[in-house]
């Protein structure tokens, strides 16, 4: 209905499991999440004056994967013990 | 596009420099190979599974990251955050989502990263806040634009009729749900497509036509998971006319309203009249 949630995704998200869509989609989220601290920190020791803005740059993706890795962790964590 | 290009104002952007004309050349090859690459992804997702869209995104949001830093010198280089936030939509519509939760939360768990990706975006790029037409400048439009918004939601829900994700939890859980879509769906997509990616293709370009036509594009390209390509058409219309009115004057918060109001309505009063 809207394009973060169509008709595709709803039948990804039903018709797998949430460990076979954690160890693909999540396995691939810290996959570059991973990329992105590795590229961010490789700006701070080699980005002289553009330091803040090369910092920034990684900082447009790195923070909202981070909140999506929180929620995976968190969803994989309550489904363990529950 | 004749009747769009008749709504925008004839005032363009001009793009001047040494050089200039191989670096657009460039540049256009930059949106054209993220397009491709994004269009391949939908396609994958409508035709096989939206896990494997997700992760070619996933692939595109470092690789257009790391060229920012590289093209320093590049016209088209404040285009590729934006370009990113982009490719982030569908690897969060899978990754941030945890299915056993009401559908209704799926639109937050992918719209508040989102809504926070786009201010990091609006901040590294120092977008101002003019072009993201936040001020309203004409209420009447804006008006009329909210009110077209109950038509379009009922032309989309026969064209689609699409399983409500409203739950009906009492009348304020159901007023909580509805503000849910009005703002992690219509306000963060209007903002990344018609407040962001419109007005930095007509920075980098200076082609008010292509703005336009590249973030209905887009846009529409992102709604081919939908299954139905009427509905598709339908929403590349929608942002031809909404990015054309967005320029002659309406606010970001009129076509957010035309949006939300047109998705509230597929998710609750359509449904109950039609369903």
């Amino acid at each position: 209905m809207t394009s973060t949630v169509t008709a595709s995704t709803i039948s990804a998200l039903t018709s797998n499991t949430y460990e076979t869509l954690s160890t693909t989609v999540g396995l691939a989220v810290v996959i570059v999440l991973c990329v992105l601290l590795l590229q961010r920190e490789l700006a701070r020791v080699f980005g002289g004056e553009r330091l803040i803005t090369l910092i920034r740059a990684f900082d447009v993706a790195l923070l909202p994967l981070l909140m999506a890795f929180l929620v995976i962790v968190t969803a994989r964590l309550a489904e363990l013990l529950g | 596009m004749r009747s769009v290009g008749r709504l925008l104002p004839r005032r363009t952007v001009a793009v001047r420099g040494p050089g200039m004309g191989i670096r657009r050349l460039e540049g256009i090859r930059v949106l054209g190979a993220f397009t491709a690459v994004l269009l391949i992804s939908e396609l994958l997702s409508a035709l096989t599974t939206a896990i494997s869209g997700a992760m070619l995104d996933a692939v595109l949001i470092p690789a257009a990251l790391a060229q920012f830093t590289r093209a320093e010198a590049a016209p088209y280089r404040r285009l590729l955050p934006v370009l990113a936030l982009v490719a982030l939509i569908r690897t969060l519509s899978i990754a941030a989502v945890v299915p056993r939760l009401p559908q209704i939360t799926w639109y937050a768990l992918v719209g508040i990263p989102l809504l926070l990706g786009a201010a990091l975006t609006i901040r590294l790029i120092d977008e101002p806040l003019e072009q993201l037409h936040l001020r309203i400048d004409q209420p009447a439009l804006d008006a009329s634009l909210a009110g077209l918004g109950v038509p379009l939601g009922l032309v989309g829900f026969f064209l689609l009729r699409p399983q409500p994700p409203i739950s009906h939890p009492g009348l304020l859980g159901l007023i909580a749900e509805e503000v849910i879509l009005l703002v992690t769906a219509a306000f963060v997509e209007e903002l990344i497509f018609r407040g962001l990616l419109q007005a930095v293709v007509i920075e980098t370009y200076g082609r008010q036509r292509l703005g336009v036509a590249y973030s209905a594009g887009v846009s529409a390209i992102l709604y081919l998971g939908s299954g139905s390509i009427p509905y598709t058409i339908g929403v590349a219309g929608l942002g031809l006319l909404l990015g054309a009115l967005l320029l002659r004057g309406a606010s970001l918060w009129g076509v957010t309203a035309c949006h939300g109001i047109a998705l509230v309505g597929m998710a609750t009063l359509w449904p109950a009249l039609f369903g």
